[in-house]
């Protein structure tokens, strides 16, 4: 049986899910809802998850765009999300110097620990 | 006004300002009145003005009223304080570049140089309170007929020792800065040292004497 | 230890100020946004008070000649270490040889004049009467008494607790307390002595008009313009003790209001004083931006103050669980 990525993410998009994920024999299908969007979780990207609960912000509250929109290059360290809770802003660190990659939760969406946020494009070989 | 102002400076302090003309005795109930208050629970300082009192909040109170009727009660309380302060002489050189607005004082006041000059240091200067800059004091004492308005412009830098006209006040500078009165002469005298105890050279109650040692024309 | 690169006139050392030498003639001096310098210190543990450098002109750069911690807060000046973006209102830790590097404050409806760069242990520069805060007239407090210069070696007091790595921060004030009136950024006013000396038609506009904050405007004093305001006969005042936030019409009508660098006692007629808890606002408003003036009841400035203390309050226990909680970790 042959599906396309197109019918799958179909599938993904009516279904309750927010994630869906086919592993077999040289196959690897990660999909992920954001927003309206159904979005690839690339397979040679690495994916920051939330560190705890709050808020996922792109955006600094001071500020009109993100801290690093995909396709923004970044240094190792770099703060490139936010997690708010209350008043207190954690970072969300760049794990190595690469490419920002696209966000996997909306703006300002509540996120629980573990969550994935946003795809993460490091350089190859050692940083 | 025969009733004393009472007014807010915010949430931070509140204003005393005793009534009728700007007197030595007024001053001598206006220094007991801080010494009172400044033993309030919501006093954070008691700054004696000329004639008036600020009292500054070390925390604001939630309700005023009781304050305000306190201060009343206390002013009415408030005999004279007679502090028993020193005196102390400042050679002052008048007119010349260290002077430079005497011109102004001449023509407003009609008088010239030396009837200035010898009315400026005739009196008794009695310290009524510190201000404006570090060391900086309100004399009471000046004689009305030196009476010169403050500067339309204030001058963005007089010196410090500058001896300055504003009003019906007069004043020494005691550091560089900016002022809106009429400097006509100046003294060398250090007013102010941070580190010092206290840090001002001159205290309210204190007496200041100004001595012409030259007159520059 | 810090190494200033900038030739930065007017960057001083602030804490929140000098209280009980009014009577000496020494005026506040202190923090502008005192807020800002709060939450720096919050985010490194400091004591709240602790002094640290207050940057009004831009870009400002130094370098970290030992490994600290460190926060900004106040404007958004997309700050940079070596070349990596900060986010603002931000705490982390430089390494030795690292430079900060602040630019100009980011445009935008938040946008604000004043940053403030807080160290971990607090600016060490000696007490001065009661404060760290730079005294510029008569040249004490802060460092040397004056405001910073290109070389100038700045010390660190002993640091408190660790900084999570990668560091942390807080939503800005401006958020948190945001204040307008018709879409202006607002500031409470209680009415002063002389209020009831001015024609009802300028104790109208006071109220009504949008006042611009003019480039004659700095931490002595902000002047703004605006519809003159005149008294109902001239006046004439003994000099009296004075506060930040006094609201002074000069000859001309247009008001001063009295900042932090203010002498401590003045004799022009005051027609209002913006209250204690809303300062901060003024002293992170933009030149040529525009403010309204809201009048406030007593009650309504000792709420205010609450508010704000109970920001300051939940900021402090949310940074020290934090960093508590990463340090275990």
């Amino acid at each position: 049986m042959t599906v396309t990525r197109d019918a799958v993410a179909a599938v993904l998009a009516s279904s309750p899910l927010n994630e869906l994920e086919l592993r077999g024999p040289g196959v690897h299908l990660h999909l992920r809802r954001s927003g309206d969007a159904i979005v690839d979780v690339a397979a040679s990207a690495d994916v920051i998850t939330a560190p705890g609960v709050g808020q996922f912000l792109l955006r600094h509250p001071l500020q009109d765009s993100p801290l690093a929109s995909a396709g923004t290059r970044v240094v190792a360290g770099q703060v490139i999300a936010l997690l708010q809770v209350g008043p207190l802003l954690r970072p969300m660190l760049a794990p190595a110097a690469g490419v920002a990659g696209a966000p996997l939760a909306a703006e300002a969406s509540l996120v629980g620990y573990g969550t994935a946020l946003l795809c993460f494009h490091p350089d190859a070989g050692e940083p | 006004m025969s009733t004393p102002g009472i007014s807010l400076l915010g949430s931070s302090a509140i204003l005393f300002e005793a009534p009728g003309e700007t007197t030595l005795l007024t001053q001598q109930r206006i220094w007991a009145l801080s010494r009172e208050v400044a033993g309030w629970p919501e006093t954070g300082e008691a700054v004696p003005g000329m004639n008036n009192l600020m009292l500054r909040f070390a925390r604001p109170p939630r309700t005023l009223d009781a304050l305000i009727t306190r201060l009343k009660v206390a002013w009415e309380a408030a005999e004279p304080l007679p502090l028993d302060g020193r005196s102390i002489e400042l050679d002052v050189t008048y007119g010349g570049e260290g002077g430079p607005h005497m011109a102004d004082v001449i023509r407003h006041t009609g008088l010239g140089i030396d009837d200035i000059v010898a009315l400026h240091t005739a009196p008794d200067y009695p310290v009524f309170a510190l201000g404006s800059h570090p060391g900086y004091c309100y004399l009471g004492g000046m004689d009305p007929r030196l009476t010169t308005p403050r500067r339309q412009v204030p001058v963005l830098r007089i010196p410090g020792g500058a001896v300055s006209i504003g009003g019906s006040q007069t004043g020494v500078s005691a550091s560089d800065g900016p002022s809106g009165w009429n400097t006509i002469g100046t003294t060398s005298a250090v007013f102010f040292d941070p580190a010092g105890n206290p840090p001002a050279l001159f205290q309210p109650g204190d007496i200041l004497r100004l001595r012409a040692v030259r007159v520059l024309r | 230890m810090i190494e200033i690169l900038s030739d930065t006139a007017l960057a001083t050392v602030q804490d929140l100020g000098r209280a009980g030498s009014l009577g000496a003639g020494v005026g506040c001096a202190g923090a502008m946004d005192d807020l800002a310098l709060i939450a720096g210190n919050l985010l490194l543990g400091n004591a709240q008070g602790d002094a640290a450098i207050e940057v009004q002109v831009f870009p400002f750069q130094l370098r970290f000649e030992t490994r600290l911690s460190f926060a900004l807060t106040g404007a958004d000046c997309g700050a940079t270490l070596d070349g990596m973006p900060l986010p603002p209102w931000w705490a982390c830790t430089a390494e030795a040889g690292q430079v900060l590097r602040l630019g100009p404050p980011r445009r935008g409806a938040l946008q604000a004049s004043r940053a403030y760069l807080c160290l971990a242990g607090g600016v060490d520069v000696p007490m001065m009467l009661g404060s760290r805060s730079t005294q510029l007239r008569g040249a004490f407090g802060g460092f040397n008494g004056r405001a910073l210069r290109r070389g100038d070696r700045i010390a660190a007091g002993p640091a408190t607790a660790p900084l999570p790595a990668g560091g942390f921060g807080l939503e800005p004030a401006a958020i948190g307390l945001a204040l307008e009136c018709d879409r202006v950024p607002a500031l409470r006013v209680l009415p002063a002595a002389e209020y009831d000396r001015y024609t009802a038609t300028s104790q109208d506009n006071l109220w009504r008009a949008p006042w611009r904050i003019t480039p004659q405007s700095d931490r002595y004093g902000y002047r703004l313009a605006g519809p003159a305001l005149e008294p109902l006969a001239p006046i004439e005042l003994r000099s009296h003790g004075i506060v930040p936030g006094v609201i002074q019409v000069p000859h001309g009508g247009q008001p001063i209001v009295q900042m932090r660098d203010a002498q401590p006692s003045g004799g022009y007629p005051k027609i209002g004083t913006i209250i204690d808890a809303d300062l901060w606002r003024l002293g992170q408003a933009p030149i040529g931006s525009r403010v309204r003036f809201v009048r406030c009841s007593w009650d309504e400035a000792i709420a205010a103050a609450e508010e704000n203390q109970r920001w300051i309050a939940r900021a402090a226990r949310l940074a020290d669980l934090y960093r508590q909680h990463r340090a275990a970790a």
